[in-house]
């Protein structure tokens, strides 16, 4: 063999060796976060569904919550979405709420449909309070429902999902606030569930906690509730549910046992008003500004000295409509990894920072070398086993045998997450739904995750080339219709 | 070497995959026959059990002996006794409790699963088996009793008024303030309220603030405790201020006029109220203000609605809005006042009714 073909393929074994020793990481640290989320589900596993979140139900001193929701061009599901929250079987069992939807200068029918289906009148003369100085765009009528005095839409100039949520903020009259997506559908448990963790465990202050997010597509829906919770039979949707499953059940209980989450997903949240206020809101520039606000708050959390934690709970549910069309989900990945690049580039400065303990040394360098940067290396890992092949046919069974690893691993944490599902939901109970999860979670290094990879190493690309994103806008077809 | 390990490595993988799947599997068939074992147990002894619950039938024919008998019985009694509103004799009801479903709660206290202990709790609440009360006291002390389980004991034996309480809860004392205001309002009522005030001093500052939030829920009333929240509305603490004029306020009642004016006189002039941190103390005396309305609260109201604090502004205007001739004063402040912010809330809240907020 010439010198030139030895040198690459020295190249490529040292090359191979470092994606091997990611991937060994990798693995190790997602069995770590599983076995801590496994160990705390396992504790609730069996306990009652309702009973624990009666006396909080009946109770005057459960802290009164402001439900904030942003909503652009939601036509198809925004009444859906007020309904779950606020009318007849399907009424929140929250003992005191206001609802506040604000309309972010939507171009459909949303504002129109609301004032109609819910009598709502303009509140003259509204003093519009900027909060510590939080600016939004300018608001053009507060309207109050004349049948339920609880429910606000709020009509403004287009901003930003940021700017919306940012106006709710300003108006809110609450100690805590709830910010939901305007097609996102909640049990009517979901809040009381949700808030359990500041309620009942004062140890510490809690700065925030997040809630499940299944998928909603495929469910059996009426009047704004779900009924009957189904597995959806289109590939794309199903993948999304187990990697939701994944997410939520596995990775964001195992850090948030930690203290380590710096997510809380925009479709369904709780933050202390009082907090966010001080940290001067959700930041208006920005795409991913779920994520930014938790990041910031961890970093006052540790500058201020609040000793306060963020939450995560397992089973406050709320369903959301996923993409069925590449082209919306495509768009959908590519708004994240870019809202995840902007947050961890605003706070650079806490990454490998001792001043923020766990969150500098451990959250900070996960999400950027593991979040950020894993598709990048996904990616070479791919292009690297095609090059070995082509160069040398003795790779292919070495090749071979780290795909068959990363099918069975990832499948293994993919089952992982159902068995904790199991546990702490049990949504899906039939046997069919279990073998189809099954099935999909081996498939998915195959298509699924490559597509992703792919659409991700693109959306990196054109982070450098700093192309900007609005609101992503989807068709919806409604979950309550 | 590398292929060794990552051959091992997909090896334990696969285990581990192939394991949770059947354990999944057998999961799922064990969830579908004990639902089914449940519900046709339930049908067939459903018109037994609501000749029972309804015409206080025998229970006879459906005595719970297996654990999903259990299940099914406690959704069904504990929907029962939510809906019932009236009093009425519950003797069989509790015959059936006591004979069948406290032993099987003794038991599952004795669990090695936190969630069957805890379940055991909550369903001795919802159904009030204060015949459970030695095992909750023996539960505390021992090793298995989680913080969770304490709470929902100290919640417990408050309900069954267990005098011991106090000196049973010691060191832990300081629960989260939403379980000891809902604790406080279990253990003070009407007739005992008097000895909680005596005793205020004495109580931790935690276990006070608890014993005003359970006054105001529970609208207790009594001269010794109106005089202690008068007392209290002059204490050096600010949380202790705010919380007695919350009550106050809620009370909505003054014994002496005079003696709040003078207050609200000194608190003025002294520049307290000057500080930021006095904010929530400036807005329960303007609430005060709007529940027991007299007219010479009025100047301090309409200095109040020009308050640099937002939250003291509001709640001026709303008081203000709650007196008869509130609409014109507020037409009046919102043309007059030489504050422009006092000016914006109160033309906000002429329109505003303070009963629909």
């Amino acid at each position: 063999m010439n010198e030139p073909t030895e040198i690459i393929r020295s190249i490529f074994l040292i090359v191979n060796k470092l994606i091997f020793v990611y991937f060994i990481l990798l693995c190790g640290f997602y069995l770590f976060l599983f076995l801590l989320s496994y160990s705390r589900l396992k504790r609730e596993w069996g306990l009652h569904k309702i009973e624990p979140y009666k006396r909080m139900k009946s109770s005057s001193f459960t802290p009164p919550l402001s439900i904030i929701v942003p909503a652009y061009n939601e036509e198809a599901g925004v009444i859906g979405t007020i309904l779950s929250l606020i009318t007849g079987s399907g009424r929140l069992d929250y003992p005191e709420y206001e609802v506040i939807v604000v309309n972010d200068g939507s171009k459909d029918e949303t504002l129109a449909r609301v004032i109609e289906r819910f009598k709502m009148a303009p509140v003259r003369n509204k003093v519009h309070l900027k909060r510590n100085g939080i600016e939004t765009k300018p608001i053009k009528e507060v309207y109050q429902s004349e049948i339920y005095p609880y429910l606000y839409i709020v009509d403004k100039a287009n901003g930003g999902k940021a700017d919306a949520l940012n106006v709710g903020i300003n108006l809110a009259k609450y100690p805590y606030f709830a910010s939901i997506d305007g097609d996102t559908v909640l049990e009517p448990d979901s809040f009381l569930k949700i808030m359990k963790p500041i309620v009942e465990h004062a140890d510490d202050e809690i700065l925030a906690v997040g809630g499940n997010v299944l998928i909603a597509n495929g469910n059996r829906s009426a009047k704004g509730q779900v009924q009957e919770a189904k597995l959806s039979r289109k590939p794309i949707v199903m993948m999304q549910s187990i990697e939701y499953m994944r997410a939520f059940l596995m990775g964001r209980i195992g850090l948030s046992s930690q203290n380590l989450l710096l997510v809380i997903s925009g479709a369904f949240g709780v933050f202390r008003t009082q907090r966010v206020i001080q940290a001067g809101g959700y930041k208006a520039d920005t795409i991913g500004e779920d994520m930014e606000l938790v990041v910031r708050l961890h970093r006052l959390n540790r500058e201020l000295k609040w000793g306060a934690r963020i939450e995560y709970v397992a089973d406050p549910i709320c369903y959301t409509e996923a993409p069925e069309a590449l082209k919306y989900l495509y768009r959908q990945r590519t708004r994240w990894h870019r809202g995840l690049f902007e947050s961890l580039w605003t706070h650079r400065r806490m990454m490998m920072n001792p001043k923020y303990g766990a969150i500098g040394f451990v959250a900070m360098p996960f999400y950027f070398f593991v979040e950020f940067l894993g598709p990048l290396v996904e990616f070479f890992g791919y292009a690297t086993f095609v090059v070995d092949l082509l160069l040398d046919r003795v790779f292919l069974q070495y090749a071979g045998m780290l795909f068959a690893l990363m099918v069975i691993y990832g499948s293994f944490l993919s089952m992982g997450a159902v068995l904790l599902e199991e546990w702490r939901l049990s949504k899906y109970q039939k046997i069919s739904d279990l073998n189809r999860l099954m099935l999909f979670a081996l498939s998915e290094a195959f298509w699924y995750r490559p597509l992703m990879t792919v659409w991700r190493v693109v959306a990196t690309i054109s982070i450098l080339f700093r192309r900007r994103q609005g609101w992503g806008e989807m068709k919806r077809k409604g979950i309550s219709a | 070497m590398t292929f060794v390990l990552v051959f091992l490595l997909t090896a334990v993988s696969l285990a581990l995959l192939a394991t949770i799947y059947f354990y999944l599997l057998i999961r799922k068939w064990v969830n579908i026959r004990e639902r089914n074992k449940r519900k046709k147990w339930y049908d067939e002894h459903s018109r037994a059990i609501d000749a029972f619950l309804f015409a206080g039938g025998s229970a006879d024919s459906f005595v719970p002996r297996k654990k999903h008998h259990f299940e099914a019985l406690e959704n069904t009694f504990g929907d029962f006794l939510s809906n019932v509103r009236v009093e009425g004799d519950f003797s069989h009801f509790n015959d059936v409790m006591e004979r069948y479903f406290v032993p099987w709660y003794r038991e599952q206290l004795r669990s090695r699963s936190w969630s069957e202990r805890m379940n055991a709790l909550y369903f001795i609440h919802r159904f009030r088996l204060a015949s459970m009360q030695p095992e909750l006291i023996r539960h505390l002390s021992g090793k298995s009793c989680s913080e969770e389980e304490k709470h929902e004991i100290f919640l417990l034996l408050a309900d069954f008024g267990y005098e011991g309480l106090p000196d049973l809860m010691g060191d832990s004392r300081e629960l989260p303030t939403f379980l000891l205001n809902e604790l406080m309002c279990r253990i003070v009522s009407q007739d005992k309220i008097d000895e909680y005030v005596e005793r205020f001093e004495d109580l931790s500052a935690p276990w006070q603030i608890a014993l005003l939030e359970a006054v105001r829920e529970l609208h207790l009333r009594t001269d010794k405790l109106q005089e202690l929240l008068e007392r209290l509305v002059s204490s050096d603490r600010p949380e202790l201020r705010v919380k007695a004029l919350k009550t106050l306020a809620a009370l909505g009642h003054l014994s002496s006029i005079e003696a709040f004016l003078n207050w609200l006189e000194t608190s003025k002039k002294s520049g307290e109220w000057d500080r930021p941190r006095s904010a929530g103390e400036k807005l329960m005396a303007a609430r005060l203000m709007g529940s027991i309305r007299r007219e010479r609260f009025l100047p301090y109201l309409q200095e109040l609605i020009g308050d640099s604090a937002y939250g003291v502004r509001a709640e001026a205007a709303r008081s203000l809005r709650q007196y008869s001739q509130g609409k014109r004063m507020l037409s009046e402040l919102s043309v007059n006042h030489p504050d422009a912010y006092a000016r914006s809330i109160a033309q906000e809240w002429i329109e505003r009714n303070p009963d629909h907020e």
